[in-house]
Formats: structure tokens, C-alpha cells, sequence
């Protein structure tokens, strides 16, 4: 064995942690790109506290909220069109979607017919339901009808992949089977297919009725009726005392949402269900449910079509409207034709580079304030219940009031521009990655933990030591996967003002120059489909 | 393998008395029911007892991972049992432990996991920013080549072996400077000869830093060889105190229960 090294000096720090030239290098230039986007952004001091002054005084105006009869009207009337835009929304979504989602798996369709279904698919899921929604505003005009096609467009990119991956999952023997005996092909799909992606479905549509009820209040923002128009107009008319009644209520509404959709997913599992032998007359029957499952969704089946139907009764479309909209949208595309690309270099170019600015600012500040909140939130790190229930009270909070929601409040308090964008995006960001990294934390070894509290470390050295090395993959990750999502957001945050490339689409829109409008609308998707490509090449890296 | 560098010689003299001690996780349900004894030799000091009997309990008492319910454990004029917060944690970096799971930060290095037994010692930016003192460097090198791990400094702790990794958990505990070092059960993931080879470390490092070394183990032929005095408990009390050769059959008969398993 060697000789124990007795050089004394800087080399030997050196040699045990030998600097890592590359992550340095990449690091300075991180954090010289943050502080010159927070200039481009005009994030400086006096503007913050400007702003603070501001909010202290919109916050004055806000309280109490208002809660006059009738007030109380236009918010039932607002909720109740929002529940049956997501309702409606999503039986219709989920029913288109079973066929694209078909069509888009590979283990049954020829590869044609796959390459158009899940181009479609990727269509709908890159644009933001509010640009979707506002798109069709023009095409079929203001109200529910808009909203409810824009959700429908939101359902199917999100159901028909997941439908695509369950079919691809499943078992083929079923499948030869029927293919072997001769079955014409709908026969396979109905006896073969249907019966082993129907369990996962409940499931899906359960998360996707709390998805769209979330969008239900955003689509409202830019005209497609419901809760969000009621916002909106409150908002216009400066109610803002109003307006924080209306958050309160969609908070709450949000809430009891995810807690339907989670109590919903328990009941009906997203998994295969055990299924149960019987002794039957004849030797044993294999039901696929029990019988106490089989009532669970008999009921669950009632209730969809009650609520279905209940919605379509009452909510005030106009049909006329609903007939002519295929040929309007069709209009509408071919009116952005041919795309004006002269229109990039003069605006485009420049707000995409501050939507890009502000997803990544937005993206680092969410991390700064989520990651205090998330210790707060994991229960190894504090065991105070009242820490962690406030913890997880802003969590929910920031998360279930959108990005564009708090872009008004920013720009009401900061004023138009991309620092309205980037707060909103933080704030909205906090809920999500919060609570990934709180549970990112709570999943951490406790036996290093212990070791490290056994030699006599600070707390704050056993947080550095002992859990960031643990939560460093999960961290990085959360914060590039939310970073891709805020992208998105950053596109349409415009649309109220808050800066990017939705400001040049409000502008071209507001002109009638759908030729501009068109060029917007490739860019963002360029930039949807180029983000992606470079997150999911970093999580390689990083992971 | 070369010498344990010894900065100083502590430990002597620093004798750990403990009186009465007694420990309920449930109220009225004592694990350890009025343990005595204390223990101021350099050397193994095996602790041998049935599964459940309060082992891990005795020894995650003295370092306060666990709160006893009452009685006292002194260990050079201060009481364990009494601290709290700042005091409790300067008296913990005096007691090195040794886990049967190793507990290293597996994402860490070698030698970041050994400089983590300075932790106490260091204020939080130097740990952060990597800057330990240059001594510590030096000394967490020279252990690292002592446990015969030298060339694996730079590694990352989950590339290594179950054996390696606990000779960096002894080289962690080492570094913490201690006047006692608790092990428990730190062969029971490890394979016989493994085994033999961690006890034989511990028991040097006993040796040269003039500490004990308290030692939960469920190997008695391997406690007997190593340990300079063993403790037999017996359902939360101790059943046996005294030199390896006095134990008697009747004695593990007493202790584990029953003669059936001893052939
Ligand atoms: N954190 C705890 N909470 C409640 N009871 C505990 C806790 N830790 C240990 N116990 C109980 O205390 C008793 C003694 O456990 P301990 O781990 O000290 O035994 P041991 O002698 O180390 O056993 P082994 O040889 O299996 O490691 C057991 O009955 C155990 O169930
Ligand atoms: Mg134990």
C-alpha cells in the first residue's frame, strides 16, 4: 500500500474534489444569461417595489371580497356554464378520442394510418387551450361553444395518447385469437380490444373532467364563455373585489375537482381489475368485476349520462353556430394562407425571445420560491403539522389558480410587459414543482440522514450533505420538465398582456391580418416542438 | 496496512457510566428496562442479545438518536440524556457510529463521505463550498490508505462493495475524532470473511485511538474472538457482563433462550 500523501498546499484539495471545468464554465454562463434576460425584461428594484406599493393597493381594493346577491348570481351562472363546458367537453372529447387513439396504435393499424393519427394527436396537444380557444372565438364567435370546442381539441391530444398507449400495452392473444377465427376486423376491436382498454378509461376521463374544468375557467378569458368571462369582465370593470370572489370559488372548485378525480381513480383503478371466479352452473364463470365493482360502475356510467345529458339540455349554445363552424374554421385557415414571414423579423422574432425569457426566468424564480415551500411540505424535514399543512396550502394556492389568472393580477399590478408574465409564471410554477421536490425529499434514504445527524452536523449541513445529493436528480428534472411546460404558457401570456408572442398574436389578430396570425401560430408551434426536443435530450444528460 | 494516523491520543479516561437507563417507545412497555454499566477500556465491547431485545435501542440511546424515558448516561462529566440542540450536537461528534447498512450519501464521493464525519466541526459554507480545512483533507486521505481504500478517493460511494463501503463508514467515523465509536451490527450485511475483516479494522482502530468500541452483534463465535469484554441482554436487561472466556453455555442458554440451537 501506498504511502499516505503528505503534500500540504492547494493540491490537495485539488485531488479531492477535482473542479469540474465544464459544470463551471456552464454555470457562470447560466447565471450571466438570468441576469442579462432579467434586464431585457426590465426586472429592476424600483419597478418591484413600485409594484409591491401597487399590489399592497390592489390587494386593499380586493378585500372583502364581494359577495352582493347579485354578484352571487353571475358567479353561479358563471360555474355552472363552466361544469357544463367541461362536462360536455370531455364526454364529447373522450368519444372522438377512442377512435383517433385506435387509429394511433401501432400494434394494430397499418403505419400510414398511425403516422396521421398521432400527427394529429401532436397537433392538438401542442397548442394551448387558449389558443385553440381563441381561434375558434373568431371561427364560431363568443360564448360556451367556443370554450367547449377548444376543450374538446385539449381531450382528444391527452385521451387518444393515453388510449394509443393502453391498446399497445394490451395483450395480443385475445386479439390472434379473434383474427384467427375470422373475425371481421370491428369484431376484433369491439370483443378483442374494447373490453381490455375499457378499465383503464373511467380513469382517464376522470382526470381529464379535472383538467378541463381547470381550462373551463381559462377558456373564458379570451371569450369562450363561463367562469372565466365572468373574471374577465370583472376584471374590465375594475370589480376587483369581484374578482377575488370569483378566485376563491374556482380555488374551491379546483379542489373539489381534484378531490372527485382522485377518489374517482381509487374506486375505479386505472390498473386491470382482479376480477373474481364463481362457482356457475355449469364449472366456474370468471367476472371481470366483482359485484361490488360492477355497481360501482353501472353507477358511474349513470351519473356520466345523466350529467351529459343535463348539460347539453341547458347550456345556451346556438345551434345554427354549431352547424356552420366546420366551414368557418376551414375559412379561418384558409385565410392565414399564405403566411405573411415578413411579419418575423419585425415583431415575432423579438417576442419570442422574450417568451423564451420568460419561461426561463420564471422558471428560476418558481425553483427559488418552491424549494423553501417544499421544505416546508416534506414531513422528514419538518414535523411541525402546521408547517406543513401551510406548506401545502400554498402549493395548492399557486397551482390551482393558472398562469394566465395571475398574469392579470400582474399586469393589474405591475403593469403590461414580460415582468407580469415572469411573476405569473413563477407563482403559477410554485404548486408544481413544489410538490414534486417535497416528495422528492420525503422519498430520500433516511439512513444517510441519520448518519450524518449522528456525527454532530448542523441541520443545515445535514440539508447540503445528506438530502440534496439524494433530491439533486429529481430537482433537475422537475425543473427542466417544468421549464418545457412554462414555455407553452409564456406563448399565450400575451393574449393578456403579459409579454411575448401573444401580444404579437393579440396585435395581429386585432388587425384582421390572419396571413400574421398564421405566422404566429407556426412559430409558437416550432418553439413547442423545438423545446421538447432539447428537454428531452438534457433529462438523458442529467439523469 | 499502514498506521491509523493518531492526531491526539483522547479517549482515556473518558469513561461512559450508565446509570439506570430506561427506555418505553410505548408508555408502560419498556424496551429497555434500568440498564447499568459503563465502560471505559479501549476495545471491543461486544453486545450480544436475541433479536428485539433493545441492542439498537441501547446504542442509538447513548448518541441520542432516540430519546431514553429515564436514568442517565454520562460520558466525561456530561449527561447525554439532558441535551438539547447545540449542546447535544457537539457532544455527538465525539461519538462516532458505525451502521449495519453503511449509511454513506451514496451520490457522494469516498472522500466526501469521509470528510462528512467533520460535518460538526466545519461551519456550513466551508461544507458547502467544499472548502474543509486543509488537515482534514490530508487526514481523510491518510484513513482512507489506513482502511486500504487509497486509490478509490475520487469514486463515488455506490460504485464500491458492501465491505468497502463499511471501511468508509469506519474511516467517517474515525474522522470524527470520538472518544467512542458505536457499531451496529456492522458485519450482518457482510459475507464471513468480510465480516472477520471489519471486525479486525474496528478492533485496531480501538487499539490505536485508545476509544471503545461498542458492538452490537448476532455472531458470537466472531464477538468472542475480537471483544475484550462482552455484554449479554436478555429481554431489556443485562444478563452478562464480563471477559469473552467466561461465557458459559448456561450464560447464551440464558440469553437467547432455550438450548436447542447450540447443537
Ligand atoms: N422506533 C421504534 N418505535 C417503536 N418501537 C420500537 C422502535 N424501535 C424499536 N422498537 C421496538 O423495540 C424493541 C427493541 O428493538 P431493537 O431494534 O432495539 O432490538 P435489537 O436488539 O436491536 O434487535 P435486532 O437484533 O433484531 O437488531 C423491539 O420490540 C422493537 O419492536
Ligand atoms: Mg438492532
Amino acid at each position: 500500500m501506498s504511502a499516505p500523501p503528505v503534500t500540504a498546499g492547494g493540491g490537495l484539495r485539488a485531488r479531492a474534489f477535482p473542479p469540474n471545468w465544464p459544470l463551471r464554465l456552464g454555470a457562470v454562463l447560466f447565471v450571466a444569461y438570468v441576469i442579462y434576460a432579467a434586464g431585457i425584461v426590465d426586472i429592476r428594484w424600483e419597478r418591484f417595489v413600485q409594484g409591491l406599493g401597487n399590489g399592497a393597493r390592489f390587494l386593499g381594493r380586493m378585500f372583502p371580497p364581494n359577495v352582493a346577491p347579485d354578484k352571487m348570481q353571475l358567479l353561479a351562472q358563471g360555474m355552472l356554464e363552466s361544469l357544463q363546458i367541461a362536462i360536455i367537453a370531455t364526454g364529447a372529447g373522450v368519444l372522438l378520442a377512442l377512435p383517433v387513439g385506435l387509429c394511433a396504435a401501432r400494434n394494430l393499424m397499418p403505419l400510414p394510418v398511425t403516422i396521421l393519427a398521432r400527427g394529429l394527436i401532436a397537433l392538438c396537444r401542442t397548442f394551448h387551450p387558449v389558443i385553440v380557444a381563441i381561434l375558434f372565438v373568431k371561427a364560431v364567435g363568443f360564448g360556451a361553444l367556443a370554450g367547449i370546442l377548444a376543450l374538446i381539441v385539449a381531450t382528444i391530444g391527452f385521451i387518444a395518447k393515453l388510449i394509443a398507449e393502453a391498446i399497445e400495452e394490451m395483450s395480443m392473444k385475445p386479439i390472434e385469437a379473434l383474427r384467427a377465427a375470422g373475425s371481421p376486423f370491428l369484431s376484433v376491436v369491439i370483443m378483442g380490444v374494447v373490453p381490455q382498454v375499457l378499465p383503464r378509461f373511467i380513469g382517464f376521463a376522470a382526470y381529464q373532467l379535472d383538467s378541463n374544468l381547470r381550462n373551463s375557467a381559462l377558456v373564458g378569458l379570451v371569450g369562450g364563455g363561463g367562469i372565466g368571462a365572468t373574471l374577465f369582465t370583472a376584471f374590465q370593470r375594475f370589480d376587483y373585489d369581484f374578482v377575488l370572489t370569483i378566485i376563491i370559488a374556482i380555488i374551491l372548485a379546483v379542489m373539489a375537482g381534484e378531490i372527485l378525480s382522485a377518489f374517482m381513480r381509487r374506486v375505479y383503478q386505472d390498473e386491470a381489475p382482479s376480477g373474481e371466479v364463481k362457482q356457475g352452473a355449469s364449472g366456474p364463470v370468471w367476472h371481470r368485476f366483482t359485484a361490488a365493482e360492477r355497481g360501482m360502475r353501472l353507477a358511474f356510467w349513470a351519473v356520466a349520462a345523466l350529467a351529459l345529458g343535463w348539460s347539453v339540455q341547458t347550456i345556451e349554445v346556438i345551434p345554427e353556430f354549431l352547424y356552420d363552424a366546420p366551414a368557418q374554421t376551414v375559412d379561418l385557415f384558409a385565410r392565414m394562407w399564405p403566411i405573411d414571414w415578413a411579419y418575423f423579423p419585425k415583431t415575432v422574432q423579438q417576442a419570442l425571445i422574450e417568451t423564451l425569457h420568460t419561461a426561463t426566468l420564471g422558471t428560476v424564480l418558481a425553483i427559488l420560491m418552491a424549494t423553501p415551500v417544499a421544505l416546508m411540505c416534506a414531513r422528514n424535514i419538518s414535523s411541525s403539522l402546521w408547517v406543513n399543512t401551510l406548506g401545502r396550502f400554498i402549493l395548492v394556492a399557486t397551482r390551482s389558480v393558472h398562469t394566465l389568472v395571475w398574469a392579470l393580477l400582474f399586469v393589474a399590478v405591475f403593469g403590461p410587459g414580460a415582468l407580469a408574465g415572469v411573476m405569473a409564471v413563477a407563482v403559477h410554477s410554485i404548486g408544481f414543482t413544489g410538490k414534486f421536490l417535497a416528495e422528492a425529499i420525503e422519498e430520500a434514504k433516511p439512513g444517510p440522514i441519520e448518519a450524518l445527524r449522528a456525527a454532530g452536523a448542523p441541520w443545515r449541513s445535514v440539508l447540503l450533505k445528506g438530502f440534496w445529493p439524494q433530491v439533486k436528480p429529481a430537482f433537475l428534472a422537475v425543473s427542466l420538465f417544468r421549464w418545457d411546460i412554462n414555455v407553452r404558457e409564456s406563448a399565450v401570456l400575451g393574449l393578456v398582456g403579459a409579454g411575448g408572442l401573444g401580444v404579437a398574436l393579440q396585435a395581429a389578430m386585432d388587425n384582421l391580418y390572419w396571413d400574421q396570425v398564421g405566422l404566429v401560430l407556426v412559430v409558437i408551434f416550432a418553439v413547442v416542438v423545438v423545446t421538447e426536443i432539447v428537454t428531452a435530450t438534457l433529462r438523458a444528460k442529467v439523469i | 496496512m499502514s498506521a491509523l494516523p493518531v492526531a491526539e491520543a483522547p479517549g482515556h479516561g473518558r469513561a461512559l457510566v450508565i446509570r439506570n437507563l430506561v427506555k418505553e417507545y410505548r408508555k408502560g412497555q419498556p424496551v429497555l428496562r434500568d440498564i447499568s454499566l459503563s465502560v471505559s477500556e479501549p476495545g471491543i465491547v461486544a453486545i450480544i442479545g436475541p433479536s428485539g431485545t433493545g441492542k439498537s435501542t441501547l446504542i442509538r440511546c447513548i448518541n441520542r438518536l432516540v430519546d431514553p424515558t429515564s436514568g442517565s448516561i454520562m460520558l466525561g462529566g456530561t449527561d447525554l440524556a439532558k441535551l438539547q440542540g447545540e449542546a447535544l450536537r457537539s457532544a455527538r461528534r465525539r461519538l462516532g457510529m458505525v451502521f449495519q447498512e453503511y449509511n454513506l450519501v451514496e451520490r457522494l464521493t469516498v472522500i466526501e463521505n469521509v470528510l462528512c464525519g467533520r460535518l460538526g466541526y466545519v461551519p456550513v459554507w466551508r461544507a458547502w463550498t467544499r472548502r474543509f480545512p486543509e488537515e482534514d483533507i490530508a487526514r481523510a486521505f491518510a484513513l482512507l490508505e489506513s482502511v486500504g481504500l487509497g486509490d478509490f478517493a475520487t469514486r463515488r460511494a455506490d460504485q464500491l462493495s458492501g465491505g468497502q463501503r463499511q471501511r468508509v463508514g469506519i474511516a467517517r467515523a474515525v474522522m470524527q475524532e470520538p472518544d467512542l465509536i458505536l457499531a451496529d451490527e456492522p458485519t450482518s450485511s457482510l459475507d464471513p470473511k468480510t465480516s472477520v475483516e471489519i471486525m479486525e479494522l474496528l478492533a485496531k482502530v480501538g487499539r490505536e485511538r485508545n476509544i471503545p468500541v461498542l458492538v452490537n452483534i448476532h455472531n458470537v463465535a466472531l464477538a468472542r474472538r475480537y471483544a475484550l469484554r462482552m455484554i449479554g441482554m436478555s429481554k431489556g436487561l443485562v444478563v452478562y457482563d464480563g471477559p469473552p472466556a467466561g461465557l458459559q453455555d448456561s450464560h447464551l442458554a440464558e440469553i437467547y433462550g432455550g438450548e436447542g440451537w447450540m447443537e
